[in-house]
């Protein structure tokens, strides 16, 4: 027996069992085709309401992504209404917008401390949102590729950290991963791979800090980037 | 009542069985052999352009591996009546024999051209050759040991030779993040940094391999060492 029903919003196919079975058959196979809409968020209690989220920052800006599910990992569409805040202590506070399972805002910050709430008449889901430490990357302006060239930072051991070499001119991005930060990256000669030996490459190295914060009701990913671009020559 | 196992003519029925089912044995080997085995053809009914020759050469501060390929399409032949496989290293000159259409050849530690070339005797479409330039044998040299928040700095002799080989770097061992790179400038040095072999859920002691190949086009020189990496 064939039995498939959707809480819908309005516009999702709904499909029973009938006597007729040609009839049954057709529609089961066109329900098959199609994958059903999400349970919205709205129609979920508060506590049975899981959250992941990102939040990155680079110093000047952060960027704020949040997606939900229920405590059995169904993934939920955010509803339109549903109150999600960004509170930024002794600034601001600013509501993310919902787009289909996901949530975002970008919030002009130099802060690394947050508190992401959802915000509903049942009550109020909060998490304190720390960013792993903010950094400043001290590279040379100039620098030969057949040299070593360092990047500088303070470390954080507790945090790992990424470091990426991107610019048109490499022949393929880099990408170092550190499971400590300790503060520094030395690219060797022969490194930094460009079309033509003679080229002046333009290249902007990223660093990237880490955490994960991890809550009963929410996992939430938390970086600090900083990028500093420098001139290589031969 | 006569027994199941014995025959009319004194020789048990059983053995009479074994024999007869052995013969059928024999007889299905020989016929299964017959239609599954295809004749490769004589060198000397191929043409040169018929055949396909390649070559694979590793090299090491030990010694030189070379092994190739010489087959007619779809089939591999046998080489007869003054067609010569020899592979040329150097001045060395070494016949080597075709199996199943492969050949193989060792040689002392060696950086150069080297040749592999069926030599054939006129009328036949000349000599076929698949040439290989091995880069020059290199040691690579490591630290007896390291921590794991020190830097780790590899040597080797760059070499100057033209086209410039792509320079390869590998590191592995049990208790660190395998690294492999490829050098676009061979210096002759390569440094890891503090922390860069370090892996969640792994901890020195270990021993760890450090792999150092220049390839140019189907030869590839490299050499391998290893240090102790301790916490």
């Amino acid at each position: 027996m064939i039995s498939m029903a959707y809480k819908a919003n309005g516009h999702a196919p709904r499909c029973t069992s009938g006597a007729v079975v040609v009839a049954l058959a057709a529609l089961g196979s066109a329900c098959a085709s199609e994958t059903p809409p999400p349970p919205e968020s709205l129609d979920v209690p508060l506590s049975d309401l899981r959250v992941t989220a990102s939040v990155s920052s680079n110093g000047n800006a952060a960027l704020f992504q949040m997606s939900l599910t229920t405590s059995a990992f169904v993934g939920l569409a955010i509803s339109p209404n549903e109150g999600i805040v960004i509170d930024v202590p002794g600034d601001s506070e600013r509501l993310l917008e919902a787009r289909e399972d996901r949530a975002y805002a970008l919030v002009p910050t130099t802060a690394s401390m947050f508190f992401l709430r959802l915000v509903r008449a049942e009550g109020t889901l909060s998490f304190r949102v720390e960013l792993p430490p903010p950094f400043t990357v001290t590279a040379p302006k100039v620098a030969s590729r057949g040299e070593p060239l360092a990047l500088t930072w303070t470390s954080n051991e507790a945090s790992p950290v990424t470091i990426r070499a991107r610019a048109p001119c490499l022949l393929k991005p880099i990408e170092r991963g550190l499971a400590k930060d300790r503060g520094a990256y030395t690219f060797s000669p022969g490194d930094l791979a460009v079309g033509s030996i003679t080229t002046k490459c333009v290249v902007a190295f990223e660093v990237e800090r880490r955490g994960t914060i991890r809550e009963p009701q929410g996992t939430i990913a938390t970086s600090q980037t900083r990028t500093v671009t420098v001139e290589t020559q031969p | 009542m006569r027994s199941a196992s014995t025959s009319v003519r004194g020789v048990p029925q059983a053995r009479l069985r074994r024999v007869a089912l052995a013969c059928l044995a024999c007889l299905a080997c020989l016929a299964g052999s017959a239609c599954s085995d295809t004749i490769s053809p004589l060198s000397s009914e191929v043409s040169t352009r018929d055949l396909r020759m390649t070559m694979i050469v590793e090299g090491s501060p030990l010694r030189t591996r070379v092994f190739g390929t010489l087959t007619f399409p779809a089939s591999t032949f046998q080489l007869i009546e003054g067609d010569r496989l020899e592979i040329v290293v150097g001045d060395q000159v070494k016949r080597v024999t075709l199996s199943e259409g492969t050949f193989a050849g060792d040689f002392p530690s060696y950086g150069g051209p080297l040749v592999a070339r069926l030599a054939r005797p006129a009328g036949r479409g000349g000599d076929l050759e698949a040439v290989a330039d091995l880069p020059a044998p290199f040691r690579v040299r490591a630290p007896k040991a390291a921590r794991l928040a020190s830097s780790v700095t590899f040597t080797w002799d760059a070499g100057v030779t033209k086209p410039t080989p792509t320079t390869k770097l590998s590191v592995t061992g049990t208790c660190v993040a395998s690294i492999a790179r490829e050098l676009t400038t061979d210096t002759g040095r390569y440094s890891l940094n503090p922390g860069e072999l370090e892996v969640a859920g792994r901890t020195p002691p270990c021993t760890v391999t450090v792999s150092v190949s220049k390839e140019r086009g189907p030869a590839k020189q490299s050499d391998t060492t290893t240090f102790e990496l301790v916490q």
